[in-house]
């Protein structure tokens, strides 16, 4: 069986994590980790290796700062062969206050969480038309679903990441072998949410998103809501009223 | 993992330190089965890499949720404690996070360090990384043989004639006086693979009222459950299901209501087992409040080089009780009495009321691990067991 090489950007997110072990655990993978602490990506690194895939580089840089992704994936491109899959799982999610006071912060968030992913989307989309196939996955939210009090900007830019990866995948339909795929977790315990109060039925682990991001991407779905339900308590929220959403303590 | 039944993992407020994001591997030989793994993976997150490359982990507690810390902080056992020892004696090396620093240790570099953190309940600094040396997998699914018994002395001579099967152990009736009827469970690798029973397991959704583990409910299990057993019988099942039971019913600790589950867990020498095991068995027999759970089992030598360990040779019996307060505690206390009497100790894993004396009494050496802790780390148990001047 030919070896898959995956590049995940962002590999030492709890959910990238995740993934990239199931995925190594028994199958042919390559894979290209990038993120932005070298010690961090080589514990993933070694993890994955005793996991049994089959070989794993690493790449440090400033993935989410827009002016150094061309850079970046220049140097992906160099370390060569093929690109299957590539999984873009890096995010912040700064604290409502901080932002509301400080702008500086506020255009970080948009920078890592959208500019600098939509630089991303677009090299990786030219590089599969040039390689004839090729798979993109965005890990989003279901915040992007509909905004809310707490996480206004976080949810606008995971709505604008949804946007870029409908908007590619419009304009790479004709193209069988190159699919799109947005993944919508819910709340997930991670050290990005660990501001936040935790527990309860809402709360998933990054592997309850992993197994439905292999189940997902297999399929080739476009959008992955993961756990499934989320879909349906979305598809809930998006239709309340404004005046009815309004009065909600969410 | 946030799992432990006592208070040997908790603080004031009761925080603690969760190591769940220690989850990684570090090395995996397959060739050899030895492993060097992050102390926040479990025993189930290590067999979904393991099995299917031919390797189990040597020594397995009642469930799978347990992390390979905690393993080495309570130098726990498992079913098969006779024929491969406590955890301890499968560690090769532990990676040290001590407030003045790190340290790696083994039985030949820092051994006082190694032997003391092995049941060391996680005072001798964060355990970041074990080193372990896995066992080969015979099989997959193990042959399981129910025996029913009467009285204490059958259960005792069908542990003497069980020296094929590695593991076992065996559940009690302890809502009846006089007889001591229960279930000899042993089981060994199935050399032929047969019919796999099917084995489900379901999720407690919510914590149930108090009164789910009262003694009309807790009697009419015991007597369906022995009832339903009384014949024996071998069955072939997967190693999970017979391993790790606890398992089966996931959240099972919400059946106890608010107030929680309480174990007692002690262990008597060979020599004073039959007698200490009687005894204990009558004063809960005795008493107003019914064990929900009573499981024994035989304990060999340890072959670890742990200082606290819990093991040693001769049996040990875990009572689990719904919590009710005081008298609950009044009860542990008439127990207290008779496993200092026959030179028995209590599991300091499961504990969380056991008394400064009793603890100094029967684990003589805990200075030693008191002079070796790390002085930024406690816990609510140590607080309660070390620092008590015992007259």
């Amino acid at each position: 069986m030919q070896v898959r090489t995956i590049v995940i950007l962002g590999a030492t997110s709890a959910i990238a994590v995740a993934y990239a072990r199931r995925v190594a655990n028994g199958k042919e993978v390559r894979f290209i980790l990038v993120g932005r602490s070298q010690a961090a990506l080589d514990q993933v690194r070694r993890d994955l290796v005793a996991r049994g895939a089959t070989s794993v580089e690493t790449l440090a840089g400033e993935i989410g700062a827009p002016d150094q992704v061309t850079g970046l994936f220049d140097r992906i491109e160099a370390l060569g062969g093929a690109i299957d899959q590539v999984v873009l799982a890096y995010g912040v999610m700064p604290d409502r206050d901080a932002l509301s006071r400080n702008s500086d912060l506020l255009v970080d968030l948009y920078a890592v969480n959208l500019v600098s992913a939509a630089i991303w989307a677009e090299r990786c989309a030219a590089f599969f038309v040039r390689q004839g196939h090729g798979h993109l996955v965005v890990i989003g939210s279901v915040a992007g679903d509909r905004a809310r009090a707490g996480i206004i900007h976080y949810s606008a830019t995971k709505s604008g990441l949804e946007r870029i990866v409908e908007g590619l995948a419009h304009l790479h339909a004709a193209h069988k072998g190159i699919v799109f795929t947005l993944v919508k977790p819910g709340p997930v315990d991670t050290p990005m949410t660990d501001h936040m109060r935790k527990g309860g039925l809402l709360w998933s682990s990054p592997d309850d998103i992993a197994r439905v991001m292999v189940a997902g991407i297999r399929r080739g779905a476009a959008v992955i809501y993961a756990p499934w339900y989320w879909r349906w308590v979305l598809f809930g929220i998006r239709a309340l009223p404004r005046q009815v959403f309004n009065r909600l303590k969410l | 993992m946030g799992r432990s039944y006592g208070d040997v993992a908790l603080n004031a407020d009761n925080r603690l330190l969760l190591t769940r994001r220690l989850d990684a591997l570090v090395e995996a030989d397959w060739s050899t089965g030895r492993i060097i793994a992050g102390a926040g993976l479990t025993i189930g997150g290590l067999h979904a890499v393991s099995l299917d490359r031919g390797w189990i982990c040597p020594v397995m507690p009642g469930t799978q949720f347990a992390s390979l810390g905690g393993c080495v902080a309570n130098d726990i056992h498992g079913k098969n404690h006779r024929s491969v020892g406590s955890f301890g004696a499968h560690v090769l090396r532990l990676k040290l996070r001590r407030s003045d620093g790190t340290a790696i240790c083994s039985r030949e570099t820092r051994p006082d360090l190694f032997a003391l953190t092995l049941g060391g309940l996680g005072l001798t600094g964060l355990i970041e990384w074990v080193e372990l040396q896995l066992a080969p997998l015979s099989a997959p699914q193990l042959e399981e043989e129910i025996v029913a018994f009467e009285a204490l002395d059958d259960y005792l001579a069908l542990d003497q004639a069980s020296a094929d099967w590695p593991y076992t152990a065996a559940w009690l009736d302890c809502t009846s006086r006089g007889a001591r009827r229960g279930l000899f469970s042993r089981a060994r690798p199935a050399v032929t693979p047969g019919r796999v029973s099917r084995t489900r397991s379901f999720r407690l959704p919510v914590t149930m009222p108090s009164w789910t583990i009262s003694r009309p409910t807790i009697t009419a299990f015991n007597r369906l459950y022995h009832f339903v057993n009384r014949r024996g019988g071998t069955s072939i099942r997967p190693i999970e299901a017979v391993l790790h039971p606890l398992d089966a019913l996931r959240d099972w600790n919400r059946l106890f209501g608010r107030s929680g589950m309480l174990q007692y867990q002690a262990i008597f020498p060979q020599e004073t087992a039959r007698a200490g095991l009687g005894r204990l068995l009558d004063a809960a027999a005795d008493a107003a409040q019914p064990p929900s759970l009573a499981v024994l089992k035989g304990h060999g030598d340890p072959r670890s080089p742990g200082v606290l360990s819990f093991c040693r040779p001769g049996f040990s019996l875990a009572l689990d009780y719904a919590n009710r307060g005081g008298g609950t505690r009044s009860l542990f206390e008439i127990f207290d009495a008779i496993v200092d009497a026959h030179g028995g100790r209590l599991y300091s894993a499961k504990d969380g009321r056991m008394s400064a004396a009793l603890f100094q009494n029967t684990y003589p050496r805990w200075r030693e691990l008191e002079d070796a802790r790390d002085p930024a780390f406690s816990s609510s148990f140590w607080r309660r067991v070390a620092t008590a001047e015992v007259a």
